[in-house]
């Protein structure tokens, strides 16, 4: 990789969303894991605390040598599965994935095999906690005119499983995945952690929603003020375009969009550190949740499960933008 | 309205940016990575600085929160987290102080063994200058890694942080940076309830930079500036002497943006934006003249962009209608070291003075 680049300025720890929590001091932070780790194997010593990261991309924007961080600290998680005991929230996920294909079994029922060309693959979250989400994207696109599937034997993108070292498993679920795929033209995505994973790892040209949106005419279906929740893989990772184009549909839609500069700073939902470290997740949505209070919004519009997730939990009132969207003929 | 394109987003660009939009321009600005000036001390040497680009700037500071101290030409002086003297004439509050007014006997306060600041090197660096100094460590764990600013939001390590104060010898106590731009009146606080004058230790690659950085962000937002991070300008488009639009590249994706003038504040070889070409630098839109000062490469930090009257030169030697630049950028041979920032910012204020010359 490109760690060697490295000028040790430290702009990657003073940009790591965990490490300026309270609640993440035991993360070694992205210097030691993302740089160093690779580079001197007796670093690995540092154990469960490396997977800390939510690989939300911040230091990896942050680096004015370009370094992957984000790509490297996969890397190195795979080579940590073997060394450190799994941690139980993680244990409990590659379980679930184990008995049903998915992180969180499911009991979505709208699944669509019409033989359609194009398959909306909602990811593990959406169909198990969040199948309202799953609904207003499947209709957003079915009125976008977009019709499609959504089919039961897709399962599990791998993304969790790679984050925390399953390589075999993740490469058995792209398989059985690319093989679902292949009676498809194109796959559209509402989470971004799925939408990086076919991307980048299965090397196919999945599109997440928010990415199709731009060019058509929207109406807003909400009242009152809101502010977005920028999504740190779909941003940082694929699209540094996303902010700027989920800004401008919802305004042309007539939402009330107020723009924080901490809308692109990481909810704490990402990379594992949910099932894995809940009370470090639990604390940075908290800080978040803190920053839209005081901004008096009523909510705020993402564009990720994980995201609506973890910040619904901490008592915010969180849409993804499907929900607050109708298209104008 | 005239659109104007600024590229880099440090100190240079960001403040040029909210000054062309106060003046009625609609910015864009584009850049990526963590600037110079974020990994700066924080504090400049205005010598030579227009005082009214001085006023803009203490009012950007005034609102921030944290105002600057200090002044055109008054000298002052703060001490580095390595225990060296640092000269300046605009600094923080809490951070310098006003030449020959300086500490006689001062504490240098550890923060258990975070390496932000370690006091029996310091204390031997300050009595080797003449200062009456002793160190001291306040118990307290917090890891090496994990930032300062982050640990003192909490209330337990901020009590025992008193408490360090409190019992610490002489007449001041320094310190390393703690607070964040919004925390940054908890240094006031921390002072009322330790009872002794704090100096903030002038660390660079550290809060004081990122601060100052934010301070800019901040004013540019308020100006209305529309920022485009993690992006980059590859290309212009000119017609004849003329820019008439940006290709500027996030991601896979490519878009074109049209504008009415462009400024180049993209820094210097070190922070990518001129090109190292053989033994010399090149531009990398490969439209605009590189004068070479000095001799050898060791005066590469010299070279920069040409430029005629604050318009940016053709490969010919021609000056282009609408190309400017500010910063690090442009050829500059009273360059000196530690002068960067100050020259950062006079340089954005006379370039938008010469954009706003039709």
């Amino acid at each position: 990789m490109n760690e060697g680049r490295c000028i040790k300025c430290g702009s990657c720890m003073r940009a790591c969303p965990v490490l300026n929590d309270p609640q993440g001091k035991a993360f070694p932070g992205p210097r030691t894991v993302g740089i160093d780790a690779p580079r001197f194997p007796e670093a690995l010593s540092i154990g469960n605390d490396a997977l800390m990261c939510t690989m939300c991309h911040a230091c990896e924007w942050a680096c004015p040598s370009s370094i992957t961080i984000t790509r490297s600290m996969s890397m190195l998680r795979e080579r940590l599965a073997d060394a450190v005991p799994s941690l139980p929230g993680h244990q409990r996920m590659r379980e679930n994935v184990r008995a049903c294909g998915r992180t969180v079994a499911s009991d979505f029922t709208d699944w669509r095999e019409n033989g359609e060309r194009t398959l909306y693959f909602p990811g593990c979250i959406g169909l198990g906690r969040l199948p309202e989400l799953v609904r207003s994207a499947s209709q957003l696109l079915s009125s976008m005119g977009m019709p499609h599937d959504i089919s039961p034997r897709a399962k599990c993108c791998g993304s969790p499983l790679l984050k925390v070292g399953a390589k075999q498993e993740a490469s058995s679920l792209q398989q059985n995945n690319l093989e679902v795929f292949s009676a498809y033209d194109s796959i559209i995505t509402s989470c971004p952690g799925c939408t990086y994973q076919l991307r980048e790892v299965y090397g196919i040209e999945s599109k997440h929603l928010v990415e199709l949106l731009p060019g058509k005419k929207y109406r807003s279906t909400v009242e009152g003020r809101w502010a977005l929740q920028v999504p740190c893989h779909l941003k940082r990772g694929l699209d540094p375009w996303a902010a700027e184009d989920m800004a401008a549909v919802l305004v042309q839609a007539g939402v009330d969009l107020v723009r924080l500069p901490e809308e692109d700073l990481c909810c704490g939902g990402g990379g594992g550190l949910l099932s894995g470290f809940p009370d470090t997740s639990a604390s940075m949505a908290r800080s978040k949740v803190r920053i839209y209070r005081e901004a008096g919004v009523r909510g705020v519009i993402t564009a990720c499960p994980f995201c609506a997730l973890n910040l619904g939990r901490e008592g915010l009132l969180v849409l993804d933008i499907s929900q607050v969207l109708t298209v104008v003929d | 309205m005239r659109t104007a394109l600024v590229v880099g987003l440090g100190a240079a660009g960001t403040f040029a940016s909210i000054c062309l939009a106060k003046k009625g321009w609609k910015v864009l600005a584009v850049g990526k990575g963590t600037s110079s000036c974020a990994m700066s001390t924080g504090c400049l040497d205005g010598s030579g600085m227009d005082p009214e680009c001085l006023r803009e700037l203490s009012r950007l500071f005034q609102a921030s929160g944290m105002p600057l101290v200090g002044g055109i030409d008054e000298k002052r002086t703060g001490i580095t987290n390595l225990g060296t003297r640092y000269d300046c004439t605009l600094s923080a509050p809490g951070s310098t102080w006003v030449q020959g007014h300086g500490p006689r006997s001062i504490t240098v306060l550890g923060m258990g063994k975070h390496p932000s600041l370690r006091p029996n090197l310091v204390a031997s660096v300050l009595r080797s200058w003449g200062m009456d100094a002793r160190p001291q460590i306040v118990p307290m764990d917090i890891p090496g890694e994990s930032s300062l600013t982050a640990a003192f939001r909490d209330q337990g390590h901020l009590d025992r942080l008193v408490n360090g104060i409190r019992e610490a010898w002489g007449e001041t106590v320094l310190l390393p940076p703690l607070f964040s731009l919004k925390d940054h009146g908890r240094l006031d606080e921390l002072e009322r309830r330790g009872g002794r004058r704090l100096l903030e230790a002038i660390t660079p690659l550290g809060t004081p930079g990122e601060r100052f950085h934010q301070v800019l962000e901040d004013g540019a937002r308020e100006a209305g500036v529309e920022i485009w991070t993690g992006r980059r300008v590859t290309a212009l488009r000119t017609e004849g002497d003329l820019i008439t639009g940006a290709d500027v590249q996030g991601g896979l994706e490519t878009r074109t943006v049209g504008l009415d003038a462009v400024l180049l504040a993209t820094g210097g070889p070190l922070t990518d934006g001129l090109l190292l070409h053989q033994t010399g630098l090149d531009d990398p839109f490969g439209l605009f003249l590189v004068k070479e000062l000095g001799q050898g490469p060791h005066d590469l930090m010299l070279s920069g962009y040409a430029h005629r009257g604050g318009r940016l030169l053709s490969r010919s030697g021609t000056p282009m209608a609408n190309a400017f630049a500010a910063g690090d950028c442009l050829a500059y041979s009273l360059r000196s070291p530690g002068k960067g920032l100050g020259d950062a910012i006079s340089s954005a204020w006379g370039a938008v003075r010469t954009m706003e010359v039709p």
